[in-house]
């Protein structure tokens, strides 16, 4: 790395120059860093350092004035919240729905792209990767259209099939799975590319030395593709555990947490309560517990990332 | 043996292209079904069972959509600050990107790794103390919260840092020998190469935006700054139960992109997995 750097300033020049040069790599250093840091500061430094000091304290969005309360947050938010609890339970349910679906499913599909003629691949690519451009907003809302309960395209669906008609998103036991739908469609397409891009890298002759010892193409995706593919399924994995619990825009826009309570999760029930409410203590502190649980799975993101991009550099260095 | 192996691979083959055509079908539906529902009068969408393309196409869902809706003035807030804040995202993560990576300054790498680590935050949780710290500098409804906010991004930083490393020193000091300034050795050396790298993160980042819902919904609450995703989502809660104006709204606001898309797939493709190929 550091032989890669570059140092401003050459031997040759004199010594009169030199200091010239340096002024002037010192204005560009600092016009440009300290912008940044004003930046970091107010959009990052001060969020962050807050919502952990507000966390203790009873801090409301009309007074510039708190108390500390230690954990008092914390507490009520684990024994006298209802909805917190149902929030939490939600935002884990859905990631349990979420998460092993698109993931297996964007496994089917980079594998399916990955066995298509390069025509074939582009053309499902586009289809499939379609929902990743569009706004959720628009994708919830035809959502909405499709899951409606008198006039809905699936109810049609149902009925023309003989089936009775679903309540789908007024039902308090479907309307959380609807959701979780909504979210799997509009994600796995793009989660698929992804691992489609590791699966292209894999160096053909594996599978060729592979054929010749009569190896048939499951047993050569099972063998072959998966393993070498590890650590990206891994990072697909973390990356839609963390949008799964961060699930806001379809609930918010399609059932603001009803039915009752069931639609509920942990980044609607935040703000309701921080912005609806004002109460910035109590959102902060379900705020910090959310982020914790984030958290800990970016963390093992960051191990696994670590692994292979020292892999990557290995190979690298041979390369050269 | 051989032949019987071949015919059993070409099934294989069959099964997998109908499974992914069915599921192809399944992506296309939904937008579909907005499409012609777009098209379908109020009287022939509440039809049961609907019909499958508009038997009568009525262009008039679209025209009310604008009388009903100031749809372009959040069509050009959306635009306005997509273009800005991509602009300004593509460029002090080029420059930023550089410094990381050419420079030498005490701290660099602490401060580095410090950056890295935000990344680790999921940002959305930190809305709830930036509202109250926008609210207090008195900044929440204007221009100010749809765009300096996103002026600067880590991911694109890193990006950018990564790709100024492998970029060989020789031009820079060649630059240097010429008289170029080190703001200049940025503008007119570096960064005309980067720009391949500086595109997929212009497309990444405008997607970003133009998509942004939970921040424009806090920090945003009169009408006139609402952008599209913002104000499509609230004229659905006034009006949710016309579909045909919702839908109408809707198709109008992914048209664009999906046409764009269809021009520039690779770039898009590309542009967008750019942030899922962290490392």
């Amino acid at each position: 790395m550091s032989i890669n750097t570059y140092v401003g300033g050459i031997n040759f020049m004199d010594k009169k120059k030199k200091s010239n040069l340096s002024r002037g790599r010192n204005v560009f250093l600092f016009g440009v860093l300290a912008p940044t840091f004003v930046w970091f500061l107010i959009f990052f430094i001060i969020p962050f350092v807050s919502v952990i000091v507000y966390s203790f304290t009873n801090a409301h969005l009309a007074y510039s004035t708190f108390k500390f309360v230690g954990f008092d947050q914390y507490i009520k938010a684990f024994t006298k919240d209802a909805t917190f609890l149902i929030a939490l339970k939600n935002t884990v349910v859905s990631a349990v729905v979420i998460v092993p679906s698109t993931v297996v499913l964007s496994i089917l599909l980079a594998a399916g792209l990955n066995a298509l003629s390069e025509r074939g691949r582009q053309a499902f690519t586009f289809i499939y990767f379609l929902p990743s451009v569009i706004s959720a907003v628009a994708i919830s809302l035809v959502w909405d259209w499709l899951y409606s309960k008198s006039f809905g395209l699936f109810n049609a669906i149902l009925k023309a099939l003989g089936l009775p008609s679903q309540d789908f998103l007024t039902s308090i036991g479907q309307a959380l799975i609807c959701l979780c739908i909504i979210q799997i469609w509009s994600i796995f397409g793009y989660y698929a590319v992804i691992l489609l891009a590791a699966m292209r890298g894999i160096d053909k002759s594996l599978y060729e030395a592979s054929g010749i010892d009569g190896a048939g193409s499951i047993a050569k995706f099972f063998k072959i593709t998966l393993p070498l593919i590890k650590n990206n399924i891994l990072f697909v994995c973390v990356m839609s555990t963390t949008v799964a619990f961060m699930f806001f825009t379809p609930v918010k826009i399609l059932t603001d947490g009803t039915p009752g309570t069931s639609t509920m999760v942990m980044l609607l029930h935040i703000l309701n309560k921080g912005i609806k409410n004002s109460d910035i203590g109590y959102a902060s502190a379900m705020s910090i517990i959310l982020m914790l649980i984030i958290l800990f799975f970016s963390l093992i993101q960051w191990v696994i990332t670590k692994e292979r991009k020292e892999k990557a550099r290995h190979y690298k260095r041979e390369e050269v | 043996m051989k032949k019987k192996r071949d015919t059993k691979q070409k099934i294989g083959y069959g099964l997998m292209v109908f499974l992914m055509t069915l599921g192809a079908f399944f992506m296309i539906l939904p937008l579909y079904w907005m499409l012609v529902s777009s098209f379908k009068a109020q009287s022939e969408l509440l039809r049961m069972p609907p019909t499958m393309y508009p038997h009568e196409w009525v262009m008039s869902n679209f025209k009310r959509v604008l009388d009903n809706i100031p749809f372009i003035r959040y069509y050009v807030n959306s635009l306005g600050t997509g273009i800005v804040n991509t602009i300004m995202g593509v460029f002090s993560s080029a420059i930023i990107g550089f410094v990381f990576a050419k420079y030498h300054f005490k701290g660099r790498d602490a401060i580095f790794l410090i950056m890295l680590a935000f990344l680790m935050i999921p940002y959305d949780t930190l809305m709830i103390p930036l509202y109250k710290l926008m609210a207090s500098m008195k900044v929440t409804n204007s221009y100010f919260v749809l765009t300096v906010p996103y002026f600067v991004n880590i991911f694109g930083i890193f990006l950018m840092r990564q790709f100024f490393l492998d970029f060989p020193n020789d031009y820079l000091e060649a630059a240097e020998v010429d008289g170029c300034g080190h703001f200049r050795r940025f503008l007119s050396i570096a960064m005309p190469m980067a720009k391949p790298m500086m595109s997929a993160l212009f497309i990444y980042l405008f997607m970003a935006t133009y998509n942004s819902y939970l921040w424009p919904l806090i920090s945003v609450s009169k009408r006139n700054l609402f952008t599209l995703p913002v104000g499509i989502a609230a004229f659905f809660s006034d009006r949710g139960t016309q579909t045909d104006l919702v839908m109408a709204a809707s198709t109008m606001m992914i048209i664009p992109v999906v046409i764009i898309f269809t021009i520039a797939q690779k770039n898009f493709v590309e542009g967008l997995t750019v942030g899922g190929v962290k490392g």
